[in-house]
């Protein structure tokens, strides 16, 4: 196998740095694609803060610093690598290095599908990036693209030039490699399984990877079409599609680019819940709380994301209003219901608060208040003043950006001690924690606030207005602030991989499998695999005997008799001897 | 209180509550330097029925917020590891809670689906025009200006059904002498150019102004358009220094009819608490009843290209016997019959090989958006009059490729000499207005004292 061919080389002592390099460039280790995944998406974050500086810096101020289409194209990228190039694939990274360890898998189920996934991801990100390069810049009209100010309609003052269609065929590729690892994610859950491992044991990180993977497979050809529709108005068939003068419809981009960008924020979201749910589970010792529940609540969340996505359109005039308000409405229910059960499996726990707990627990604030702006926004006629104003660029920051960052951040520090062996520093750590969570609250519920007060949204300067200027100051510091915490994390990155303390196999007495093996682990994952009779195996192994006479423990554990889908693995018992 | 000592007694714990005590006291801050939790003051009726949704979604998510955030804080504070071999209750559900926590939701969300379905209800009610006298305005966005018109009849009637589908059709009016060279028309919410008249046959352009072309049957009533959109002076933006202003009465109910020229944008007027896009190939309502007089600032909401953070413009409401004086003054007297044939091809093909074409010029003068600054016959806007310009062409041909003042570049490639020819030829023949409604350019007064 090539896997088992990959880890041979990688043991040689004295392999020079290009063998290191060709064997990372060729590798289909699901482990070091997720890494390269998480390098890349880092990367990406980094430079989507950097415009987001660059647009804070122009704004903190009325008047203007850089020119107005500088700032459509800095805010255009900071949207378009956040979320293609940041959020989307640290979601891949975490579900790739993590799902198949905690499944008991040797790899994905298509590991060199996997390894063309990442590689298809790099290179629609490098277009887009190298869209800055050409003559016009890069796409400048939103990372929602609505035409007809994309296309070369006649009568649009400024036509876009070649980086709109470096952005469409970027995207285009960005969601080709989705697809791909999605179709993996699926096949790898539904037939990787090791024996005992059934559906009702998995652990939830899995199971925000299996509904995010079938969401990323029913809603992203839907985006793939509209950018392919895009790209031939504007290279040929003259706005065919979307513009009006030339028999196309405008709205119905907004239609087929929603119904993939709506389940888009529910692929971002749901594997940063996963996380914390995880984190959750070991760092309070109990289980977590209404893992059924937790469950269903995730495949409503995924069916309902698929009927809402004409609420981004409630002013359009085009939309049948009371459907979407009625069905954006209900989502609030089952994400209440996952709120109520994180809150508490900490109810009673035995809590400790590494700095992986702490981004959780700043999930929780932060996705609670993007939750509960979310209603404000369902409610059609609030959403009529509401919509296309700072208030709901604070809304949506406040759940997909900044809620999953601090899940993804989570993660971070839970699993690096699996990825290099080593702990992250817990006092920068903590420093880190306190410098973004104080940092994005002053950005983003402030701008709410300016958001209420009728601020739009994408305006390169704003009329000159006492309460404005002060609200807009108060952002710029913030983000600052913010940028300051990620630096003191980057630090910490480099730090922890160079001074980290050693991490054994499983240092924060982890429940579920990847916990088993050693840290890191080897390149065909386990050498041998602990018994599964639930969803936290290890915590079994550990706390099992003490808990026999507990009347509680292990009530939800599923039901025992069905192996699940893991007949078809080898039995790992038998590659202890290899 | 006790989780609060035992809080404080750890090193991290007073880090907790004191970096949590400065990060309130910054948003406190934020919250009182802005004054405002609120959506703005309406001032229209159904910005009022917003407002006190808004309050009913503020209240359940306040409760809903300090609820569950006081569970987090309790929960987080209360229940630490105290030894290392500690284990809690596995308890992993609980059926009554877990129906509570499931119902309690449902229910709210229920109880506001059913309170934002009548306030939607209410504030999308149309007026019935029979009832009460509707005060429609036609608003045109583009980039990136508004144009906003009005229309009086013409005293005439569409003889023959005309379907959707020409750009440039025949129509026959019961009276065709009223029209005169470039009038706008309206029938229903479609513009219509005037662009000839054989005998008793008019020739327009169909569809103009952002509107679409629909079907009208014989007996719609024809109106005139004006263009009602004043200018304010004084400027809050660097390069919007003329911001469009819209007239409107107080206590009428209101129908916008929001159409865009190019790209999408949209009407936002935040003391209405409302907004709606215009998009191109639609024509969408809006009703409002404004209540309170005043000039309210707005702005373009839906992104439409570089200088969308300047469509600005300003709504302004009037009482009744102002807006009456307005509109009879903006509306103006009907232009005299012109006697006999006009426009029509004979016409295009004599002026072809002078100076310019002149039907070329006046689709060029649409088409490249002269008219949003310049007015639609060149009568000045924001823009200065250039109708019957007495600036010499090749002083205009270098206005375009290097402006004085505000007005926007054309490099070659957008706009060739020949075709600046055309527009010229064009704006030679449309009306003058009166002296006293001629808005000053600075290049005519440098060509006027000899420059």
């Amino acid at each position: 196998m090539a896997t088992l061919a990959g880890a041979q080389t990688s043991t040689y002592a004295g392999a020079n740095a290009w063998r290191v390099i060709l064997e990372w460039l060729t590798t289909v280790d699901h482990k070091k694609i997720g890494i390269m995944y998480l390098w890349t998406a880092g990367a990406f974050g980094l430079v989507g803060m950097a415009f987001s500086l660059v647009m804070r810096t122009e704004l903190a101020q009325t008047g203007t610093i850089i020119s107005a289409e500088t700032y459509n194209s800095i805010f255009t990228m900071h949207g378009s690598v956040m979320i293609f190039l940041f959020l989307l694939p640290v979601g891949a990274a975490f579900m790739n290095y993590s799902m198949p360890l905690q499944i008991g898998a040797l790899d994905m189920a298509f590991p060199r599908i996997n390894a063309l996934s990442f590689w298809i991801f790099l290179f629609g990100g490098v277009l887009l990036t190298l869209s800055f390069a050409v003559e016009g810049g890069t796409a400048s009209a939103g990372w929602t693209a609505y035409p007809p100010v994309t296309l070369d309609t006649g009568n649009n003052a400024e036509p876009p030039g070649a980086g709109m269609d470096m952005w469409l065929v970027g995207v285009i590729l960005l969601g080709q490699a989705s697809i791909f690892g999605s179709v993996n994610f699926l096949v790898t859950i539904f037939k990787m399984r090791a024996p005992g491992m059934t559906m009702w044991r998995l652990p939830l990180f899995t199971w925000t990877t299996l509904v995010t993977g079938l969401l990323i497979l029913l809603s992203t050809p839907v985006l793939a079409a509209a950018l392919v529709l895009g790209f031939i108005d504007r290279n040929g068939a003259e706005g065919a599609f979307f513009d009006p003068a030339a028999g196309g419809q405008p709205l119905l981009w907004q239609n087929l680019f929603w119904f993939y960008s709506h389940p888009a924020v529910y692929i971002m979201i749901l594997p940063a819940m996963g996380i914390v749910s995880d984190v959750f589970g070991v760092f309070t010792r109990r289980p977590v709380f209404g893992y059924r529940s937790m469950v269903l609540a995730l495949i409503a969340i995924g069916l309902l994301g698929f009927i809402v996505w004409a609420h981004h359109m409630f002013t359009t005039g085009g939309v049948f209003l009371p459907f979407f308000m009625g069905a954006t409405f209900l989502i609030a229910v089952p994400t209440g219901v996952k709120m109520f059960n994180w809150i508490t499996t900490m109810w009673r726990g035995s809590n400790i608060f590494p700095t992986a707990m702490l981004f959780s627990v700043g999930f929780l604030m932060l996705f609670l208040i993007g939750g509960i702006t979310g209603v404000f926004h369902a409610a059609v006629p609030v959403d009529f003043a509401l919509h296309d104003t700072y208030f709901v660029v604070g809304h949506f920051h406040y759940t997909m950006s900044i809620a999953a960052t601090f899940g993804f951040l989570a993660g971070c520090y839970y699993w690096f001690p699996k990825m290099f062996g080593k702990f992250m520093n817990e006092g920068l750590g903590k420093l880190h924690f306190w410098l973004l969570f104080i940092g994005v609250n002053l950005v983003f519920f402030t701008q709410l606030l300016l958001g209420l007060d009728g601020m739009p949204r994408r305006i390169n300067d704003y009329v000159a207005n006492p309460g404005w200027e002060l609200m807009n100051m108060l952002i710029t510091i913030g983000a600052f602030v913010s940028a300051a915490g990620m630096m003191v994390f980057l630090y910490n990155v480099v730090y922890s991989l160079k001074w980290g303390e050693r991490a054994g196999s499983d240092p924060w007495e982890g429940t579920t499998l990847e916990w088993a093996t050693t840290s890191p682990p080897p390149a065909h994952n386990f050498d041998s695999l602990p018994e599964i009779r639930s969803e936290r195996p290890l915590f079994d192994l550990r706390f099992g005997e003490r808990l026999q006479d507990d009347p509680h423990y292990h009530v939800n554990n599923g039901h025992n008799g069905s192996n699940g889908g893991g007949a078809k693995q080898p039995d790992t018992s038998s590659r202890e001897e290899g | 209180m006790r989780a609060y000592q035992r809080l404080w007694r750890t090193r991290f714990g007073r880090l907790t509550l004191v970096m949590g005590a400065a990060a309130l006291s910054l948003l406190a801050l934020t919250g009182l330097a802005s004054a405002q939790v609120a959506l703005p003051e309406a001032v229209t009726e159904q910005g009022d029925s917003i407002r006190t949704l808004y309050f009913v979604v503020f209240a359940i998510g306040v409760v809903v917020f300090v609820i569950v955030e006081a569970m987090i804080l309790w929960v987080v504070f209360r229940y630490k590891r105290k030894s290392d071999d500690e284990l809690p209750t596995q308890v992993a559900h609980n059926t009554t809670a877990e129906v509570l926590w499931t119902g309690i939701p449902t229910v709210i969300v229920v109880v506001l689906f059913i309170v934002s379905f009548f306030v939607l209800q209410d504030i999308q009610a149309a007026a019935d025009p029979d009832d009460e006298d509707v005060v429609i305005v036609d608003v045109q966005g583009r980039q990136w200006a508004w144009a906003f018109s009005y229309a009086v009849p013409l005293g005439t009637e569409l003889a023959e059904n005309i379907s959707p589908d020409l750009a440039e059709t025949e129509i026959h009016l019961e009276d065709p002498s009223l029209v005169v060279p470039f009038m706008t028309l309206k029938l229903g919410v479609e513009h219509m150019r005037v662009v000839a008249r054989t005998g008793d046959v008019v020739t327009v352009e169909r569809a103009v102004n952002g509107t679409v072309a629909i079907r009208h049957r014989a007996g719609t009533e024809v109106m005139r358009v004006f263009n009602g959109t004043d200018t304010v002076a004084e400027g809050r933006l660097q390069a919007a220094d003329n911001t469009p202003i819209v007239t409107v009465p107080v206590g009428q109910m209101i129908r916008f009819n929001i159409a865009s020229a190019d790209v999408l944008h949209a009407f936002y007027t935040p003391q209405f608490l409302t907004k709606l896009d215009a998009v191109p190939g639609r024509v969408q309502t809006l009703w409002v009843r404004v209540t309170d007089a005043g000039d309210f600032m707005s702005q373009c909401a839906e992104f439409c290209g570089r200088d969308h953070a300047r469509m600005i413009y300003t709504v302004r409401a009037l009482s009744p016997a102002d807006y009456d004086d307005w509109f009879e003054d903006k509306a103006g007297e009907a232009p005299a019959p012109v006697e006999g044939d006009f426009g029509g091809e004979e016409e295009v093909e004599q002026e072809e090989g002078a100076v310019g074409n002149p039907a070329n010029g006046q689709n060029l003068f649409f088409s490249l958006g002269c008219n949003v600054c310049h007015g639609d016959t060149g009568e000045g806007l924001v823009g200065p009059t250039i109708a019957m310009t007495i600036v010499p062409l090749d002083r205009v041909i270098t206005q375009y490729r290097e402006p004085l003042e505000a007005m926007t570049e054309f490099p070659p490639d957008q706009v060739s000499d020949q075709e600046i020819a055309d527009i010229y030829a064009w704006l030679q023949t449309v009306p003058r207005p009166p002296e006293a409604d001629i808005i000053p350019s600075k290049l005519a007064e440098l060509i006027e004292a000899g420059g």
